[in-house]
């Protein structure tokens, strides 16, 4: 049995060794394959890749949000970007015709008031969560409590594209609303908080290192915590993300404190050091 | 002490699936021992159909055989150890040469080592083969092809060999060689079943002749008898002529 398939392993291996044609359809054909894919996806993506993708993009809001948006977008080498139309400036109607005849894939309109509505509900947050009440002086009655950004697409345009401009964008909202959070919740604490004298700063780097028990935060801000960690739960997954190593980690070490410190946004670094 | 039977078939019947007639229609015969017995018959005739179910190609419609004592429906395995099959068309691989083909062939009958090597460098000796033999075999002639396709059916010394047109499309020298081989094949003990469009071969290469047409076997005997009882007839062309009539074939 075992020369039967000894030989006829043999007599194969003979037929394709020497099957010069067979074998190179064996191994050239996988390689025309990838060949002409790579080809094909070349194209495909060449559109896209040598110039980005084409966004029109119009901003209503003229505020920190649409300022933020509108950086990123023209600082992203995946996009085109372009804010005028046929040397007009972008707006709305001309932005969806424009998409619509295919001059561009993606069209982005950030409506305006968007950052004042950001700001509005955010400062109405912070007053809740600080006062236990509704403090906000502005209370601006035609601001909307949602802000809609509208994304006007191409058909054409790849789900992967758009799902890399939207998250783009989503980020940007994420970071406009963080920063008026953090400087929203400053400007609160701040009034909350009497300004201390200098040197208790330097006494507190004293104590840091040497002495896990004596290192605390000064009492309002202890008492502000559970309340400080609830809104930043609830609201921002950065910040408490910052804060909460601090408190667990913040005497152990000194190298802890500056790998902790250096993940801190100006605002933050401010809180802290108070 | 009288010669048995080595293959003994009893209406064997065939008809493949679709066809209208039989293309073995209920045959009856039997082979000696150390004969050589020539299937005749014009094209279409049966004469393959029958070859193949004696080699265990495919299974008989009907009827019995028995080869060597042993029923082929339920013994084919020891059967298929003792018989050597040289087919109508050259079972070659083109791209190896007569040496590694041979090896294959060899191999499948179990033999290997020196046995192996000894019988062929014999038998490519035998057939002029050997200067030859380690070129690939697409290289070689018609009569080259024919001589390495009769080793690879003898390479294991069957008691039983069946040839199927063995020297068609061949010269006259490559035909003279393979039928000097033969003989000496039978001398050796080997009983051959032959098939062949030649009629003149067949006389002077067969001690036994059937001749079979439209699945039948229409007359049987040595040739010398089936040239004697058919008047007229100088030869055994004549007696197939006469017994098939002079009608084209399919």
């Amino acid at each position: 049995m075992m020369i039967k398939l000894w030989a006829t392993v043999k007599k194969e291996t003979l037929l394709l060794v020497r099957d010069k044609v067979g074998l190179s359809i064996l191994f050239l054909m996988p390689m025309a394959l990838i060949l002409v894919m790579t080809l094909i996806q070349d194209s495909a993506f060449k559109t896209m890749n040598e110039k980005g993708i084409p966004i029109v993009f119009v901003n209503n809001d003229h505020d920190s949000l649409g300022i933020m948006i509108e950086q990123g977008l023209r600082n992203n080498d995946l996009c085109d970007f372009k804010d005028s139309i046929d040397g007009k400036p972008a707006t709305t109607e001309l932005a969806m015709k424009a998409v619509g005849e295919g001059k561009f894939l993606v069209g982005v309109i950030i409506p305006a008031g968007a950052t004042a509505a950001i700001r509005k509900n955010v400062t109405k947050l912070v007053s809740e969560t600080l006062n236990g009440e509704d403090t906000a002086t502005e209370k601006p009655a035609q601001l909307p409590d949602s802000v809609e950004i509208s994304i006007i697409i191409d058909p054409v345009a790849k789900k992967s594209f758009l799902i890399s401009v939207t998250s783009n964008l989503r980020e940007f909202i994420s970071e406009v609303k963080t920063k008026i959070m953090f400087q929203t919740f400053s400007d609160q604490v701040a009034e909350v908080i009497p300004d201390k004298p200098i040197h208790q700063k330097t006494h507190i780097k004293d104590h840091r290192s040497s002495a896990i028990q004596k290192f605390m935060l000064p009492k309002p801000l202890i008492k502000s915590c559970p309340m400080l960690c609830n809104t930043m739960f609830r609201h921002g997954p950065s910040l408490p993300c910052s804060l909460l190593p601090y408190r667990c980690r913040a005497a152990s070490s000194k190298k802890k404190m500056k790998a902790v410190y250096s993940g801190y946004t100006p605002c933050l670094l401010h809180i802290y050091y108070w | 002490m009288s010669n048995p039977a080595i293959i003994e078939i009893r209406n064997l019947t065939k008809t493949f699936k679709g066809a209208n007639e039989p293309a073995v229609d209920g045959i009856s015969f039997s082979i000696k021992r150390n004969e050589i017995f020539g299937l005749l018959g014009p094209n279409g005739a049966g004469k393959t159909t029958t070859i193949s179910i004696l080699c265990g190609l495919f299974p008989p419609t009907g009827g019995k055989v028995f080869i060597d004592g042993k029923d082929l429906h339920t013994e084919m395995l020891a059967i298929k150890n003792m018989i050597g099959v040289v087919p109508q068309d050259i079972a070659l691989y083109p791209t190896l040469s007569a040496r590694e083909n041979l090896a294959f062939y060899g191999s499948m009958y179990g033999l290997h080592g020196k046995e192996l090597k000894n019988n062929m460098d014999i038998w490519l000796e035998k057939l002029g083969l050997t200067d030859a033999s380690k070129r690939q075999v697409s290289t070689y002639s018609g009569g080259m092809k024919r001589r390495v396709n009769l080793i690879a059916g003898v390479l294991h010394k069957p008691s039983i060999l069946f040839l199927d047109e063995p020297t068609v499309g061949v010269d006259v020298q490559s035909r003279n060689v393979i039928i000097e081989c033969l003989k000496e094949i039978n001398a050796a003990g080997t009983t051959i079943i032959y098939t062949s469009h030649h009629m003149e071969e067949a006389q002077n290469f067969c001690t036994r002749v059937s001749i079979i047409d439209r699945g039948k076997i229409i007359t049987e005997g040595t040739p010398g008898e089936l040239i004697r009882n058919n008047a007229g007839s100088t030869n055994l062309e004549n007696v197939f002529l006469n017994l098939t009539n002079r009608k084209l074939r399919d």
